[in-house]
């Protein structure tokens, strides 16, 4: 398996971090799907099949929060780690108690981003 | 024996008379003695003849010589003197002897002694100056006694007085009033003793009336006597107040015969009465009227006083309170940090301010701040006081503003997130392309947001610890990778300190570790900004089995005695030495202390001006539960 093929989900309500995001990844050679939309997520997340998540928790329509614990309850989705992040470092309490695997703050640093991602795709 | 003639003629002279006589010579001894003689001394004639005069009073016989002899010389200067003797029983006897000088025609010459026992009344004198002397003495305590009595009642800080009663006219008229009336009412005694005064001249007053009924009580009780405070007019028309005691003087059959009694000048203390009155209800105002509860506990915790506002704010009746432990009015999770503040606060520690959730009638909670103290009576711990006001809007405003500024705070890292990670990726592109030229810009760009952020989190942090809301993430961690990790991430942007690290705790804890690892990395960027050209940091670990130490040591400016505890007060700014200010908010260690706080731990300095300063850092280690 090519790193090419392993695919990152990551859901953000703010298009700019999903772009950096995109391309940061994508540079480190993962299959990047980026969502603003969280309408029907589940499938989504069904139809494209991450090894990893990367959840942004303030969002309009379902938090990030909700989503995870979607995820989490779900059986076929619940052992897709799930790396939840924020620019309220509050949220991190919460992301645990949803079922997240991890969590990042906001602002962060790339290589702390890569490397996590990496840590849950090997 | 001469003189035979006249002593014959003296003799049955003195026979008839109840005296005895004597004669005696020019030796001074005895030449003729008789019957009456011989009676007084118990001495027989035959006896008597020859013997020397004085050997009949030997206790004073020298006494005796003396006065024969001075005599014998003038008979002018002697004529009658009592002597002391004790006859044969031994009781004593007194002698009057009255001297008379004789002369025969034949020129031969004697003294002629006539005795006379005055024995008794000499006794009946000597009794009567006895009991003269004791009169005496008794007078004088007498007159003693009644000058302390009058200098007493004249001294009395108040007037005695003492009336009776007048048959014709059915009033008592004043028979005496001590001096201090002068005083307290400015009349003479002359004044009120003389004619027209009468017993209700001394309480003419404001209130006669009223006095008139007491005078009226003294008649009718059966104690007959009575106390009454009245308000009198004083001679120059001020008044006062008096209190006066007063009693029925009676006589055998028990009526009444006058009135005696004392009045006392009581306005500075009707003064004080009334001032005390007037601030008790000034208090009691206060107490009614107060918009907080105003309340008192006893020493079981149940509500003793409750003021109106208590009805406000809880909407429940105080009379169903008084006497209920204040348990019962707290919500049931708030109930044993209330029990806990309880005891404390008897014990002396107060937790002010503190709050509570409180029942309302209608089912509902308030927040409640409270203050209290202990309650001390006669040096001991009775209870407690205390007030508490509803802070329920209050706290919800706080909430309010807390949450806004979660949001904003939210809002504000959201584009500066973006921004750091366009920043990297610029970096990440250049590196790739080999194009170094403007690494140190974007570097800078990154440290800035960096600093940014963490203002952004500072100033959030500040708030919740002022809302008491600061929330802490624990979990367990191994301390020394954690402090491995923050020296990791410092230490490039240390760029002319090197961090020597000494020790390990070789321990986990159980905290926040990104609060704890930005409390250190704040330590470590403080030690370097305050010693600028300094080198080094010494970072030391240990740990014992209950808590785990840092130490930070720098080489720097170190900190004035006066300034080592105001460095951990919020927004608190030190200089350099050269008076240069160093770019800082002065909220870094305000907000880390209140983090270590918050877990449990301690936070300080030792410091030297001009040689230094060690920050120390203590965590306790807490058992997995």
């Amino acid at each position: 398996m090519t790193k090419k093929q392993k695919k990152i989900l990551v859901v953000d309500d703010g298009e700019e971090m999903l772009e950096g995001i995109k391309i940061v990844l994508e540079d480190e050679g993962f299959n990047v799907l980026a969502l603003t939309d969280t309408e029907n997520i589940k499938e989504k997340v069904r139809e494209f099949g991450p090894a990893v998540v990367l959840m942004d928790y303030m969002m309009p329509v379902m938090d990030g929060g909700k989503i995870t614990e979607l995820i989490k309850r779900d059986k076929e989705l619940s052992d897709i780690p799930v790396i939840m992040f924020s620019a309220s470092q509050q949220i991190e309490k919460v992301a645990y108690e949803v079922g997240a695997d991890d969590f990042i703050a906001k602002p962060f640093d790339l290589d702390l981003l890569i490397s996590k991602i990496e840590k849950y795709t090997n | 024996m001469a003189n035979t003639g006249s002593a014959k003629s003296i003799k049955v002279f003195s026979d008839s008379l109840p005296i005895g006589v004597a004669i005696i010579g020019i030796h001074g001894t005895i030449v003729s003695w008789d019957k009456r003689a011989v009676k007084l001394f118990n001495l027989n004639v035959k006896d008597a003849i020859g013997l020397p005069i004085i050997s009949l009073f030997p206790d004073s016989s020298i006494v005796l010589q003396k006065y024969l002899d001075i005599f014998s010389h003038d008979s002018k200067r002697i004529r009658r003197k009592i002597f002391l003797r004790k006859n044969k029983k031994g009781t004593p006897q007194y002698i009057e002897i009255t001297f008379s000088e004789l002369k025969s025609s034949v020129g031969d010459a004697g003294i002629m002694l006539m005795f006379r026992d005055v024995t008794k009344e000499k006794r009946t004198n000597l009794e009567r100056k006895r009991v003269e002397i004791k009169n005496k003495i008794l007078f004088e305590q007498v007159k003693s006694n009644r000058e302390k009595l009058k200098s007493l009642i004249s001294n009395i800080p108040g007037v005695v007085w003492e009336a009776e009663k007048v048959p014709e006219n059915k009033k008592l008229k004043i028979k005496f009033v001590s001096r201090y009336i002068e005083k307290m009412m400015g009349y003479s005694i002359k004044e009120w003793i003389s004619g027209q005064k009468n017993e209700l001249d001394l309480f003419d007053g404001v209130k006669q009336k009223g006095i008139e009924r007491d005078v009226n009580k003294v008649y009718l009780d059966k104690r007959r006597k009575g106390v009454t405070q009245y308000l009198l007019k004083r001679k120059d028309n001020k008044t006062l107040w008096v209190e006066s005691h007063y009693s029925a003087v009676v006589n055998d059959k028990n009526e009444i015969e006058g009135l005696q009694g004392v009045m006392l000048d009581i306005s500075k203390r009707k003064k004080m009465e009334e001032a005390l009155q007037k601030s008790e209800e000034r208090f009691r105002l206060l107490f009614e009227l107060a918009p907080d509860v105003i309340y008192s506990l006893d020493i079981n915790g149940k509500f003793q006083e409750l003021n109106p506002a208590f009805e406000k704010v809880t909407g429940f009746k105080r009379r169903d309170w008084i006497g209920r432990s204040y348990l019962d009015l707290t919500h049931p999770d708030d109930r044993d940090f209330a029990k806990k503040t309880f005891e404390n606060g008897i014990n002396g520690h107060t937790s002010d301010p503190y709050e509570l959730r409180l029942f309302t009638s209608n089912g509902s909670f308030i927040v409640a701040e409270f203050r209290s103290r202990p309650r001390i009576v006669d040096g001991k711990v009775s209870g407690k006081l205390g007030i508490f006001r509803d802070i329920t809007y209050r706290k919800h405003e706080e909430r309010q503003r807390s949450y806004m500024l979660g949001i904003a705070s939210h809002e504000l890292k959201t584009p500066l997130a973006s921004i750091k990670v366009f920043t990297q990726i610029l970096q990440k592109k250049f590196k790739k392309e080999k194009r170094s030229q403007y690494d140190e810009y974007l570097i800078k760009i990154d440290q800035q947001i960096n600093k940014l952020s963490k203002l952004i989190s500072d100033l959030l942090d500040i708030e919740r610890i002022k809302a008491g809301r600061l929330e802490v993430a624990y979990e367990i961690f191994n301390f020394d990778e954690l402090v491995n990790e923050v020296i990791e991430e410092v230490s490039p942007t240390l760029v002319s300190h090197k961090i020597i690290l000494k020790g390990s705790t070789k321990r986990y804890i159980m905290g926040d570790k990104g609060r704890i690892s930005r409390v250190i990395s704040n330590l470590l960027s403080n030690a370097s900004k305050y010693s600028p050209g300094k080198g080094k940091i010494i970072f030391s670990l240990s740990s014992t089995s209950k808590a785990v130490t840092i130490s930070i040591q720098d080489f720097g400016i170190g900190i004035s005695k006066d300034n080592v505890n105001k460095i951990f007060e919020p927004f608190y700014h030190s200089n350099l030495n050269d008076g240069r200010k160093i770019p800082s908010v002065g909220l870094g260690l305000y907000i880390s202390s209140e983090i270590i706080r918050v877990h449990g731990g301690k936070l300080w300095v030792e410091s030297k001006l001009g040689k230094g300063s060690t920050f120390f850092l203590s965590l306790p280690i807490k058992q997995k539960s």
